[in-house]
């Protein structure tokens, strides 16, 4: 258990905090961009699809930054650890730091006198914005490019906001629509993705 | 020699899979956005037409009646939609301030918020709101006519507090109420409108125009990754110290790599522009209108290429420097926050970065506006000659002070 | 022209510490070691001469040139750094080609000299190959092949056999040696066989300071009549560690066969032998 500390330590000494604190400075200037006094439903859904929603890309998106450099891949995968041990640990700590990070938000917005259901909110929005991340997080795990992971994960929210008819049930931006069903399809997309990320990168090479 | 290094630059960009994606979702956003745009305006309008469509309108009582009216549906709702640094924020009314509001309101009418409260929704009654296009016919008809004395001063005072208590970036700012307003054309106006489409903009221009419209909210994007993953291209293949160990100057290095980018980019905007085209210009020859065949190229080259220079200009900028990914945040933040502040969808250019003009002729308002088009994209071209200088010095600094600036200076480790 | 590289006072800063200090050195035709461990300051040296780091303080001129005029320095020498490599979507052809016009060569020029480098470092049958699937040995040549296509005068290379199997780095070694008929070629390595088998001229440096400059056989002498070989019990070789220098241990079952260098014979049994470079640069580290 140590070990894996310890290598998601580096992780983040190295490749990481920039986008923590990318992360921080998000929240810290949201003051500027939203406003958390008395938010109905469909504005505190606004809050969390259209703004919040950047941090899941900022977050999942850069985990496989380190294996970019081909050497430290083969001199990772040479070891005995396998490649999962590596990668679950950050996922976690990408997952808690956005929990939080919506947690956040939503304490805000229900401090600032929200009417609406705050636990339907949350539920939806941490799917949402999960399902979102994994998209990056497929992306540049498919091609090994962090770059790339971000591009396709910021169309998608681009190709949202233009419509999103042909995204089904795992189209972004329902709650501010009144659709708060969709939560279990962003939610196993998410699973889907960052599974299969996971699994290409254990198994692409070897 | 910068000739061929150009060139090598665009093998490469042809190489990359940024590139490829780009096009890909360059040219299916455009195709499914252009594909049901219409014919119909060809058709030159007729006397006794029950409808001839709508522009935009200076007059100032069209200006007070439907201001008025979005602050009395606003007020309403007791929630503005503002964009102070271009992105949305929604602002909730106190009691207070709301009491405030209403007492605007009663001035500038005569009537009572109550009053006008109940006129509101009578009037949304009478409409059927099923399609985004009945809620829109009920929103434009809806006027709040104004007290009989009150002059065009007293009103735009009255907004002035308005947007004192609702902050920057509503729709009560006088930039706004002034370039937003549609009324009905009479069959003379709508006549004189054809005729400049036909003249003036000889069809394919003005179609042009709605190309670049759409064009530019994609454009605004994507050039931001091809210009980073260019820039990080050096460290992630490790080449950077050979480079740098080579005679060619900084110059050739940044500008080879900045054209040979910028034109791959402008390549399948072109391409799609003219296959668009065709089309609008044959059909509009059968209508006896000579199209401007060029339109294609000399369009999108003054509404876009400022755009993508720019775009592309910043990306190498913040990446050379930072040698990080943070240009794709600092960018796309932009890139949205433009698009979202934009809620004139024709005209309104300022110093937006994404200029909108979404829809097809409104060849008078164009002709008017042509100039502070001028002035938007001459502005970004010199910003982009900027960020190229600063480029090159910061690449050659590099050169000679380790690997990076930013943060942490890499040393020589033996 | 006189091929020459002339540094006088060299010191380089990073923020407080310090890289080199004072360093002196005159560089002539033919190859040169410079012989270090790591962090002794070889790269920044390398990187100084290359003009890809300023220099804190002091003169350096390369074939009476100061290296401030970067551009003309920079079409006088070719560097290959310590990790090169090249966009891996490139093959062996189009790097090198890539390369030249860094250099400023003109497309007759690179139409001659690329297969002709090519041929000389031996990837012209591989030439298709794109460099990420290259190994490590073709990744060198073809990196010695760009350091030389512009035909500098002065050629750089850092830590050129790091990573190389024995047979590869033979091969490079001789390449560079055919390479240094009528140049300067500026080798840098902590691998003491290198420098043994091609230099005639070495420096080594250690915390960023000279402390030898001279001929292979100059460095040697410094060692000359002090080199012992003995042969002890296996359990004794502990103490003997402790209490003198030793550079070479060959256990075989009990017994241990030891190299000491050492001022006088160190106990009857030892016996002087003739010593090699390994053996002069121990006794150089550690007399510091």
């Amino acid at each position: 258990m140590e070990k894996y500390g310890k290598l998601t330590i580096s992780f983040v000494k190295r490749q990481y905090y920039p986008h923590l604190l990318l992360t921080l400075l998000f929240v810290a200037v949201s003051g500027g961009f939203v406003s958390f006094k008395g938010l109905e439903s469909v504005q505190a859904a606004k809050v969390m699809e259209m703004y919040v929603a950047f941090t899941g890309i900022l977050l999942f998106t850069p985990l496989f930054m380190p294996e970019q450099d081909k050497e430290i891949w083969n001199l990772e995968r040479s070891k005995k650890t396998s490649m999962w041990k590596v990668y679950l640990p950050r996922l976690l700590l990408a997952l808690i730091v956005c929990i939080a990070v919506i947690s956040l938000f939503l304490g805000l917005m229900v401090k600032g006198g929200g009417m609406f259901d705050a636990a339907r909110l949350f539920r939806g929005a941490c799917c949402e914005i999960f399902f979102l991340g994994s998209i990056g997080f497929f992306a540049s795990a498919v091609t090994n490019q962090v770059v790339i992971g971000y591009m396709v994960a910021v169309i998608y929210f681009a190709v949202n906001i233009g419509g999103g008819k042909r995204m089904w049930n795992f189209a972004l931006f329902k709650m501010m629509k009144g659709d708060y069903g969709t939560w279990i399809f962003w939610l196993l997309g998410a699973a889907a993705l960052f599974v299969s990320g996971i699994v290409v990168r254990e198994k692409v090479g070897s | 020699m910068f000739g061929v290094l150009f060139l090598k630059e665009c093998k490469q960009v042809l190489k990359s899979l940024v590139y490829y994606i780009y096009v890909v979702v360059f040219v299916l956003f455009i195709t499914s956005q252009m594909s049901s745009e219409g014919f119909e305006k060809l058709q030159k309008p007729q006397p006794g037409q029950s409808y001839y469509g709508e522009r935009a309108t200076k007059d100032e009582k069209p200006i007070m009646e439907q201001t008025l009216a979005g602050l009395v549906q606003d007020v309403y709702h007791g929630s503005f939609a503002t964009y102070p640094l271009g992105f949305y924020k929604g602002v909730t009314l106190t009691d207070s301030e709301k009491e405030q509001m209403e007492e605007i309101l009663e001035r500038c009418t005569g009537k009572s918020f109550e009053t006008l409260e109940k006129e509101m929704l009578l009037h949304f009654e009478q409409y059927e709101q099923r399609t985004t296009e009945e809620a829109m016919a009920a929103r434009s008809s809806y006027k709040v006519p104004v007290k009989e004395d009150l002059t065009y001063e007293e009103f735009q005072a009255a907004m002035q507090e308005v947007c004192k208590i609702v902050g920057k970036g509503s729709s009560y700012e006088k930039s706004r109420y002034e370039n937003q307003v549609y009324v009905p054309m009479t069959y003379e106006q709508a006549k004189e409108e054809f005729d400049a489409l036909c003249t003036q903009d000889r069809f394919t221009r003005a179609y042009m125009r709605m190309f670049c419209d759409y064009a530019g909210i994609v454009l605004a994007i994507l050039p931001i990754f091809i210009g980073v993953s260019r820039a990080l291209r050096d460290k992630r293949a490790k080449v950077q110290q050979v480079i740098f160990s080579k005679p060619v100057s900084g110059v050739r290095i940044i500008l080879s790599r900045y054209f040979a980018n910028l034109v791959m980019i402008m390549i399948p905007v072109i391409v799609t522009a003219f296959l668009l085209q065709q089309p609008y210009y044959y059909k509009a020859q059968t209508y006896g209108i000579q199209g401007d065949i060029f339109a294609f190229f000399t369009v999108p080259c003054l509404w876009l290429l400022p755009e993508i220079m720019i775009v592309l200009a910043l990306s190498f900028l913040i990446t050379e420097f930072t040698d990080s990914i943070l240009a794709v945040f600092i960018q796309v933040m932009w890139g949205i926050g433009s698009l979202f502040s934009g809620n004139v969808l024709v005209g309104d250019f300022g110093l937006k970065l994404i200029t909108r003009w979404n829809t097809l002729g409104q060849s008078g308002l164009y002709a008017s506006l042509e100039k502070s088009l001028l002035l938007n994209k001459g502005y970004y071209i010199l910003l982009t000659l900027v960020c190229i200088l600063l480029t090159v010095l910061v690449y050659e600094r590099k050169r000679k002070k380790g690997e990076t600036i930013y943060g942490k200076i890499r040393k020589a480790d033996n | 022209m006189d091929v020459s590289i002339e540094i006088h006072g060299l010191t380089k800063n990073y923020g407080k510490k310090q890289a080199l200090s004072g360093v002196d050195l005159e560089i002539r035709q033919g190859m040169f070691g410079l012989l270090g461990p790591n962090g002794a300051g070889k790269t920044t040296l390398m990187k100084v001469l290359t003009t890809l780091l300023t220099k804190t303080d002091g003169e350096v001129k390369i074939c009476g040139i100061p290296v401030e005029n970067s551009r003309q320095i920079r079409n006088m020498t070719g560097y290959l750094p310590q990790d090169f490599s090249m966009y891996g979507n490139m093959n062996a052809y189009e790097a090198l080609d890539y390369l030249a016009v860094l250099s400023g060569m003109s497309k007759a020029q690179r139409k001659a000299k690329v297969p002709e480098m090519l041929e000389k470092v031996n990837l012209l049958e591989k030439r298709r190959t794109k460099v990420r699937s290259m190994s490590g040995g073709m990744k060198r040549r073809l990196g010695i092949a760009q350091a030389i296509i512009h035909d500098p005068k002065v050629i750089i290379v850092d830590e050129p056999t790091a990573g190389l199997d024995p047979e590869e780095r033979v091969r490079f070694r001789n390449l560079l040696c055919e390479i240094a008929k009528d140049r300067i070629v500026l080798l840098s390595t902590h691998i003491v066989g290198d420098i043994e088998a091609t230099c005639e001229n070495i420096a080594v440096l250690n915390k960023g300071q000279i402390c030898f400059n001279g001929k292979v056989t100059e460095l040697l002498s410094l060692v000359e009549g002090k080199v012992y070989s003995a042969e002890i019990a296996a359990v004794e070789l502990e103490k003997v560690k402790q209490k003198y220098m030793v550079t070479g241990i060959l256990t075989t079952g009990s017994t241990a066969n030891v190299k000491i260098i050492a001022d006088s014979q160190p106990f009857p049994e030892a016996k002087q032998v003739q010593p090699d470079v390994e053996d002069a640069y121990m006794y150089l580290m550690h007399n510091k």
